[in-house]
């Protein structure tokens, strides 16, 4: 690929890339410097990017992670769930469902402000590894990509974060008695 | 933590099945799996609509007009990273001849393959309409994927906040949440043997967009997506534009602005996305 079409391909995603760089800074200034230092360093890696499939995108995203993480002083060895946990953890005691089949009747209009805290109260790897899949559409195997984690990790990591708000939302939904409103 | 129940294990594969079909849908015989653990295929599909539901939940609430990269990185950014003119120092006369021939060559050359780039030939099925490249092979992508599964299951993505079930109702849905002026939208793609299947939020093209679903009696489906034109995209009225097209998707895809509005056309054949285009229309009251 030459730089002009690398470049109009890179300069396309600075809306994604800015939005996962708040997402991880959660301020607009430190956004907007880790999405300067993101590009800075994607110009210069240019000649190591292959286009693939998913375009540049979950390259991108590799790059702000761990530009976001060193500017951190984060250790690189995140906490993270053993790959084969989703087949012998426990995810819910004896004889009861999981949360998530508690939410066939939740209105989701009425639960958006709940959900959005609920998200931002996500420990850091549960939130990223969501926002990736839920928000910037990437799969699996891309977020294991980006965040140089195996691919089990991250549907573990999915399982617990969606464990985690479903739980919530039930939680508030019963609390609130909020059910569907009928079709207009 | 107590070892797990064999009713524990069920539950976590069921879970972990489920979750990856939001994914990627699975096969034939890993669905009829997961349904024997669920307790039955309505289990199952309940539980990965709640999955699809509360995945457009997390990406409708988490993308505000707030994460959009603002004016000013944008254009630090872009002008940080465009390559400078070329700067002609101090050339000898003898080679200045040569070295304006080889930047006209060089000019040519570039004008002709950001034209090949931008410009979508058309395929055999297609018109001689020209198409310009306005989404990347990865936005195509997300579009098709997205097609793909509402186009199959048209109920799984839209979050209780339901369309009219006929297409007679579906005006005042999409003037209510677009809040737009729709009143005499032309929706119907029945001459074309699409019926209308159902509508619902989508984050795909961004905030606030609807996504139409059609189908046919062939088992293929058309997906229209509508969205306020915020001025992203620069699209001249009139013009139609595509993904590029050397990727997957060329003639599958058409983008659009109209009357305010951007629409995202995506179909199964090309030729049924072309016929489709001219049939849909937005007058403004």
């Amino acid at each position: 690929m030459d730089s002009e079409a690398f470049r109009e391909l890179a300069l396309e995603e600075m809306d994604a890339v800015y939005r996962m760089a708040m997402h991880l800074g959660r301020h607009p200034d430190e956004a907007a410097e880790l999405t300067q230092e993101t590009y800075l360093k994607a110009f210069k890696a240019e000649g190591r990017f292959e286009l693939r499939d998913h375009g540049v995108r979950p390259w991108l995203f590799k790059i702000l992670h761990n530009t976001f993480y060193t500017r951190m002083g984060k250790r690189k060895r995140e906490p993270t769930i053993p790959d084969d946990w989703i087949h012998t953890a426990t995810p819910s005691p004896q004889d009861e469902p999981p949360p998530a089949w508690d939410l066939q009747h939740l209105d989701w209009e009425q639960v958006d402000d709940r959900l959005k805290n609920a998200i931002e109260e996500l420990p850091d790897h549960y939130r990223e590894t969501l926002l990736l899949w839920a928000v910037e559409g990437l799969k699996y195997r891309e977020i294991a990509d980006v965040l140089g984690v195996a691919l089990g990790t991250v549907m573990s990591r999915l399982y617990r974060a969606r464990g985690i708000l479903t739980t919530q939302l039930a939680d508030y939904a019963k609390e609130h008695r909020i059910t569907p409103s009928p079709p207009s | 933590m107590p070892s797990p129940t064999p009713n524990d294990i069920r539950f976590a594969r069921v879970a972990a099945l489920a979750d990856a079909d939001t994914d990627a849908p699975m096969d034939v015989a890993a669905r009829e799996s997961a349904a024997a653990d669920a307790g039955g295929q309505e289990a199952l599909d309940q539980r990965i609509t709640e999955q699809n539901r509360l995945r457009e939940a997390c990406s409708r609430v988490m993308d505000s007009p707030a994460h959009r990269c603002p004016d000013a990185l944008r254009a630090q950014l872009t002008q940080a990273h465009t390559p400078p003119p070329a700067v002609i120092g101090r050339i000898m006369p003898s080679r200045w001849i040569g070295a304006v021939a080889a930047a006209a060559l060089i000019a040519v050359s570039t004008v002709a393959v950001v034209g090949a780039l931008k410009t979508l030939r058309p395929g055999p099925q297609a018109t001689s309409m020209s198409i310009v490249q306005v989404i990347n092979t990865d936005q195509a992508a997300r579009f098709d994927r997205r097609h793909e599964v509402c186009g199959s299951d048209p109920s799984a993505l839209f979050q209780n906040q339901l369309f009219p079930e006929t297409l007679a109702g579906l005006k005042n849905g999409l003037t209510d949440v677009l809040d737009g002026s729709l009143d005499s939208v032309q929706l119907d793609l029945s001459a074309l043997g699409y019926r209308y299947r159902g509508a619902g939020h989508c984050t795909v093209p961004g905030s606030g967009a609807v996504h139409v679903v059609y189908g046919n009696d062939q088992g293929q489906a058309l997906s229209l997506w509508l969205r306020p034109d915020d001025g992203r995209l620069d699209l001249a009225q009139g013009q139609v534009y595509g993904p590029p097209a050397d990727g997957p998707q060329a003639g599958r895809i058409m983008v659009w602005r109209e009357n305010g509005m951007v629409l995202y056309l995506v179909g199964d054949l090309s030729e049924d996305v072309e016929q489709a285009r001219p049939q849909l229309a937005l007058h403004p009251a």
